[in-house]
């Protein structure tokens, strides 16, 4: 595995379903190599297991304890009942995976990378959402070869996953910078000219901000 | 029994949106909000050692929006490195470029320790922390954290940069660069060139960003300030988390997630004759 191929695949190494068996034990190997990428996957790993620590952070979010009890209570009544007749568990079974196939074309449709022009690497779903567009909210999304011929269409997801924003200045080398997490509307990412799908505009999403010293947002990540 | 696994889903269904969506302070956010989940500090920057300071740190912005509205709002924070290269920097988020923060605006308190090879944020509104350690290509002098900057796109060309010279700024001697980037008519639905022009003066003494200036016609302008630098150490105790807040520590995934208390931190060598950790987090940034 080259250098450039780890740094795609270092974000799934925490994610199991992610990646095949042989590409991890390959991103693995090659980190163990090389210690450029050994580095560059602590770095994500210490970066990912704090943001994943956020959750606790509010500690309401969690369900009531109510809710759970009833929840519960709710599996341990129907436990015994379901299994006294298989029938039903073979047809709900039947129903969920028609369910899962169907939510999963679905989603394959809406969430598809775009075909790959000179600027495609591929694979990530954040980059088949969040590709930089007009901010001209109401037009349509841009053809992929009007797309590629765009400048910021040439963005790069880095191994750290941030795409930068459209038209904003890189940060200096030497300049720090804050990852912020927040939730927001998914249409607020038309205002940085990130393209929205209208029709999901309401939907809330989590997204890691890159902000410079200046308090301006410089790179943008959609989390899982 | 059926109606009653039915009120028993149907209740569940009610009541888990509010269950996973409340938090304090704060609902959901509307067109145009953001929700502050968390922080995660300071990637990039450099480990500086031997030049202690401390400053105020002042973020104005100014916008105007397309019915003529003014919004201008100026955020005060305290910056602190001792000579040691640790850095302690305050942080208010009420808004990121054209989407607003609901509610307040949120704040966190940042301490970077190279020594310790930790960081830490601080949440002064719950008195908790998280601690991470700090990226292994930022644990030398000189070190930074380049590999997680995103890479701006290599056909994006339009970008000049030009040197703006030295000058002194809040008594530091700066180096100025204007970086001009320029969305040509068309590119975003724009009839006519829009202008990005990005302005930054460094101090090569400090070894930090002392002033920026952002004019973006699509966002309004944003200044940094560093003003107030006084270089002498700063004090020990601003590096070091009041034992009063409770750790968070977590792993992968919050399963793993365990609670401790802070434990009263060892003396510093450099910490002030009869300094302790502070009882109560630093006041919070005026805005």
């Amino acid at each position: 595995m080259r250098c450039d191929e780890f740094g795609n695949a270092v974000h799934d190494l925490g994610r199991f379903a992610a990646l095949d068996r042989n590409t991890r034990e390959e991103a693995l190997a090659h980190a163990q190599s090389c210690n450029r990428c050994a580095a560059l996957k602590d770095a994500v790993e210490a970066l990912e297991a704090n943001l994943a620590s956020l959750a606790l952070e509010d500690e309401s979010s969690g369900p009531p304890e109510r809710v759970e009890a009833a929840l519960r209570a709710a599996f341990r009544a129907n436990r015994p009942r379901v299994l006294r007749t298989p029938w039903r568990t073979a047809w709900a079974w039947s129903l969920a995976t028609a369910a899962a196939l169907g939510i999963g074309v679905l989603a394959w449709q809406e969430w598809r990378p775009a075909p790959k022009g000179p600027a495609g690497k591929g694979g990530a779903p954040e980059e088949a959402n969040v590709q930089p567009a007009p901010a001209n909210h109401s037009a349509p999304q841009q053809p992929a070869a009007q797309a590629a011929a765009n400048p910021a269409s040439k963005s790069v997801l880095d191994a750290s996953g941030f795409l930068p924003l459209p038209y904003e200045a890189a940060p200096a080398a030497d300049e720090q910078a804050d990852v912020v997490r927040v939730k927001i509307a998914r249409g607020s990412l038309a205002a940085f000219g990130l393209p929205v799908d209208g029709e999901r505009a309401d939907e809330l999403i989590d997204v890691d901000f890159l902000v410079g010293q200046d308090g301006t947002p410089q790179a943008v990540r959609l989390r899982d | 029994m059926r109606k009653r696994r039915l009120l028993i889903l149907a209740g569940l269904l009610a009541a888990a949106p509010q269950a996973f969506a409340q938090g304090p302070g704060a609902g959901l956010p509307g067109p145009g909000l953001a929700r502050v989940l968390g922080l995660e500090g300071m990637l990039g920057g450099k480990i500086v050692q031997g030049a202690p300071f401390s400053a105020q740190a002042t973020i104005d912005t100014a916008q105007t929006l397309v019915d003529g509205t003014h919004i201008n709002r100026t955020i005060t924070t305290m910056v602190y490195r001792d000579s040691q290269g640790r850095v302690r920097h305050e942080v208010t988020l009420s808004g990121f470029g054209p989407v607003q923060v609901s509610g307040q605006p949120a704040r966190f308190v940042v301490i970077s320790d190279p020594v310790a090879g930790v960081v830490y944020v601080l949440n002064p509104e719950r008195k908790t922390v998280r601690r991470m350690p700090l990226p292994p290509d930022r644990g030398a002098p000189g070190g930074n954290r380049g590999s997680v900057w995103p890479q701006k796109p290599a056909g994006e060309a339009s970008a000049q940069t030009e040197s703006l010279g030295t000058q002194t700024i809040s008594g530091v001697k700066a180096e100025g660069t204007r970086v001009t980037r320029t969305i040509p008519a068309g590119q975003i639905g724009n009839d006519k060139p829009v202008v990005v022009a990005v302005e930054r003066w460094y101090s090569p003494d400090l070894q930090v960003l002392v002033k920026s200036t952002r004019k973006d016609p699509r966002f309004g302008e944003t200044t940094f300030t560093l003003a107030n630098i006084q270089r002498q150490e700063p004090d020990a105790a601003l590096f070091q988390v009041p034992v009063d807040y409770t750790l968070r520590q977590g792993g992968r995934g919050a399963m793993r997630m365990r609670q401790e208390k802070m434990q009263p931190p060892p003396a510093a060598p450099n910490a002030p004759a009869g300094s302790a950790a502070p009882s109560e987090p630093p006041a919070p940034p005026s805005e």
